[in-house]
């Protein structure tokens, strides 16, 4: 199909294929969006054709499916400049765009927000699955958007009014059902087999990616776990330590007053012995004393008595006075 | 931690303490001499004086009206003995009460110890009675005692721990205290075992002793004058003072001549007849005094022979002999005991302090008497019942037992208490019987064995005396003995 190298040849075409679009022939419409052009649209134009596109029939959903194939890249295309407009209308119609920060980046926040938007929709707000389908496009780079994904999917069930898995029949039976009927044709559905074996290999990637990352978190909870552990072990060892050398300080406190004590001790006893060789000092020199004073009299009295009289017996008062002098010599005296 | 003893002696008497914190025991002796305290009163009108000055004045006023001295009362103790002091009565356990003031005042004053509690020492044939008495007077002296110990026990305590040495280098070693004073000589063999002392034999002498020898030298040195002065023995009478001289001088002869060969004895103006004074000079040499003591050092040492016998031990076994007191320090008797017992001869240089020294340690240790041989009741049927075991502490607190036996014979109306002690329980080969006290029991029931019991109680006071009350199930009468000779050791723990 030729290029239209400019809006204005665009938009004749455009108008043709939106009135065809408004009874309900959507075909020519989706072809023309899918050709390659030769120009850029402004904001203008682009909000011009949205406005009219969304002035169509809901069914068959126009905008659900140029938003949809604008997900897989049309550069070069008005496909993508009209689906990029959609898109961001669906995002403002899914209340992706109200999200804060924290629960726009993380698996968690946005699955909270699929069960949350989609639980409360009615049967019948199609359109609003669809936009939420849309924004959940718009985070197909995510890592986790399969789970997002299958997330989206289990929400979807209510909704389309079939039986949960655990209600009715066993989700292998239905799996089998489903892939006989794939099957059971005149020609095999390989194409939705391989839609199916792709959603399952993603779903199954995944939750790979999934159980790697828990075995990582369980890995490095046991490291912290280890670590705390470690730790607690050091804490422990440093609160003994601390107690021992509390208890030690005690020790040498009591010690160094024990030291004191013996130290006053030592001062008191040194006094007492002090005291004590005196007193026995004191008593030798008096017992001394006592002794040659004794003899001393005894000598010098006998001599006295030895001599005066009539008849004095000066060998008797000599040999006393000799004796007294040898006593007094042994006495080192004087 | 303080300590004090008391060896409250015939002779002479000496309060020492022990401290603990210096670990230093000193004897608290008469400060103007560093002597022990005579155990002389001399009481005059409204005065009490014990002591040296109290010896030396009895030659002087013993004869003078108003004065009276009393000596060598702890003989008298135990006895109800009693004294005419001044026209008044007065017993012995009051004048020993005086003595222990004394010890007590001049502690006080001179050494600034007040003495209220005190281990007092007695000689080991001391009886309950004469212990009695002399806890009677410390305690009017305001001295409580604290136990009695025996003399030779506190003498190996004093040596060895005055010394420094430990008392457990003594282990299972016999020692003999001989203990030769003024008065007597009290030679006593113990044993140390097992943190005890307990005496093996004991033996000794009453009347020769320091005091006897001064007399003989002075009954030498008078005949001797009489010799060479022509005199008749029965004019000799001298002067107030001279024998108190001559008694003095014969004293330092014989200290002399424990270092001389020959010593001369001097009294001037001895004896006057005739307005002519007359001169005692006399030689003594060393050869002639042994010969006047020889019997009595031949004595003594039979008394060690005999000690030695009743121990049953040879003098090799001996490994330690303590010579105590004055006379232990005569060469002659030094001789002999080194004969027997060589180089395990020891003269203790404090002889007069080293009973209360050690009383005074035993004191600051807190140690107590124990029972040396089991109190023992012997049974109708020969064997023995246990009082009082080897080795119970000798607390009054801890010395108490009743005891409910069988009545085997009342046909003369009485049961037998027979109260015995053993060298070892239950050793009956060994058996000293003690005291038989006689309990009236109903002689007319059959069958006696089946209803008639006897009771008794068994203590020991704080005198070491054994009381014995005895009565029987049908009878009101309460028996009574005391047994006063029990035989007690040290526990030095």
């Amino acid at each position: 199909m030729a290029v239209c190298a400019s809006f204005d040849e665009f938009l004749p075409l455009l108008v043709s294929a939106l009135e065809k679009a408004s009874e309900g022939r959507s075909a020519a419409l989706l072809s023309l969006l899918r050709r390659r052009v030769g120009f850029s649209l402004t904001a203008e134009q682009t909000a011009s054709i949205v406005d009219k596109i969304r002035g169509l029939p809901k069914n068959p959903p126009i905008a659900f499916i140029i938003a949809l194939e604008s997900s897989f890249g049309m550069d070069g295309r008005v496909l993508a400049a009209v689906g990029r407009q959609l898109t961001l209308e669906f995002k403002r119609s899914s209340g992706l765009l109200t999200l804060g920060p924290e629960a726009l980046g993380s698996k968690a926040g946005l699955s909270d927000w699929i069960r949350h938007s989609m639980g409360n929709v009615q049967r019948s707000s199609v359109e609003h699955v669809r936009a939420v389908f849309i924004s959940l496009l718009s985070l197909a780079e995510r890592d986790y958007f399969p789970e997002l994904l299958l997330s989206f999917l289990r929400s979807t069930l209510p909704i389309s009014g079939g039986k949960k898995a655990s209600e009715g029949v066993a989700i292998e039976r239905q799996l089998v059902r489903t892939v006989g009927k794939l099957v059971q044709g005149k020609t095999i559905k390989t194409g939705q087999i391989r839609s199916m074996m792709a959603i399952v290999s993603a779903i199954e990637d995944a939750l790979e990616i999934e159980r790697a990352s828990r075995k990582k978190a369980e890995n490095q909870l046991t490291e912290s776990r280890d670590l705390t552990r470690e730790l607690d072990e050091r804490i422990r060892s440093l609160a003994d330590g601390t107690r021992q050398r509390e208890q030690r300080i005690q020790e040498l406190e009591v010690e160094i007053d024990g030291l004191h004590q013996a130290v006053k001790l030592g001062e008191e006893r040194a006094i007492e012995l002090d005291n004590h060789w005196r007193v026995v000092v004191t008593q030798e020199v008096a017992g001394e004393r006592h002794r040659l004073r004794r003899q001393l009299d005894h000598e010098l009295q006998e001599a006295i008595l030895a001599i005066n009289r009539e008849n004095p017996n000066t060998e008797m008062a000599a040999q006393r006075l000799g004796r007294a002098l040898k006593i007094l010599q042994e006495a080192k005296m004087p | 931690m303080m300590g004090y003893g008391i060896d409250f002696g015939t002779t002479n008497s000496v309060a020492a303490f022990s401290d603990g914190k210096t670990g230093k025991t000193l004897a608290l002796t008469d400060k103007s001499s560093n002597l022990p305290h005579p155990s002389v009163v001399w009481y005059r009108p409204n005065v009490v004086e014990v002591g040296r000055n109290a010896k030396y004045q009895i030659r002087e006023y013993s004869e003078v009206a108003g004065n009276a001295f009393v000596t060598s009362v702890k003989r008298k103790l135990g006895h109800d003995h009693s004294y005419d002091i001044l026209g008044e009565p007065k017993t012995a356990w009051e004048v020993a009460a005086d003595i222990f003031g004394h010890l007590q005042s001049h502690a006080n004053q001179e050494y600034k110890h007040q003495i209220e509690n005190a281990v007092v020492t007695v000689p080991v044939y001391y009886d309950g009675r004469a212990r009695r008495e002399l806890r009677r007077a410390a305690n009017k002296a305001g001295i409580e005692i604290q136990t009695f110990i025996h003399e030779p026990f506190a003498a190996v305590v004093g040596y060895c721990l005055g010394s420094g040495r430990d008392i457990t280098q003594f282990e299972g070693k016999n020692i003999l205290v001989f203990d030769w004073g003024g008065g007597t000589l009290d030679i006593t063999i113990c044993r140390v075992s097992n943190n005890r002392i307990y005496e093996l034999a004991t033996a000794g002498l009453n009347e020769i002793a320091g005091d006897f020898f001064d007399g003989r030298i002075e009954d030498y040195a008078r005949n001797k004058f009489v010799d060479q002065s022509g005199f008749r023995d029965d004019i000799l009478v001298l002067r107030p003072g001279t024998p108190k001289r001559l008694t003095f001088e014969c004293e330092r002869a014989k200290i002399s001549l424990s270092s001389t060969v020959q010593e001369r004895i001097q009294v001037a103006r001895f004896f006057r007849r005739n307005d002519v004074e007359y001169d005692l000079d006399v030689s003594l040499g060393r050869v002639e005094f042994e010969a006047l003591i020889a019997a009595d050092m031949e004595a003594a040492v039979r008394q060690v022979h005999r000690a030695l016998g009743q121990a049953a031990l040879s003098p090799r076994e001996v490994s330690l002999a303590l010579l105590i007191g004055g006379s232990s320090r005569i060469p002659l008797l030094q001789q002999h005991m080194f004969e027997l017992f060589g180089p395990r001869t020891v003269n203790v240089t404090n002889a007069d302090t080293i009973i209360a020294e050690g009383a005074a340690q035993i004191s600051r240790h807190g140690w107590l008497p124990y029972l040396a041989r089991p109190i023992q009741v012997r049974l109708a049927d020969e064997s023995l019942y246990t009082v009082f075991e080897l080795g119970r502490v000798l607390k009054s607190e801890a010395c108490r037992k009743d005891a409910t036996f069988y009545c085997t014979d009342n046909r003369d109306g009485e049961a037998r208490l027979v109260l015995a002690e053993t060298l070892r329980p239950g050793d009956s080969t060994s058996l000293t019987v003690k005291e038989i006290l006689s309990v009236l029991v109903d002689a007319k029931l059959p069958k006696p064995y089946q209803h008639e019991r006897v009771y008794a109680v068994f203590e020991v006071d704080e005198d070491l005396i054994m009381h014995v009350s005895s009565w029987s199930a049908t009878q009101e009468h309460v028996s009574k003995c005391e047994i006063h000779d029990l035989c007690y050791g040290l526990r030095l723990e």
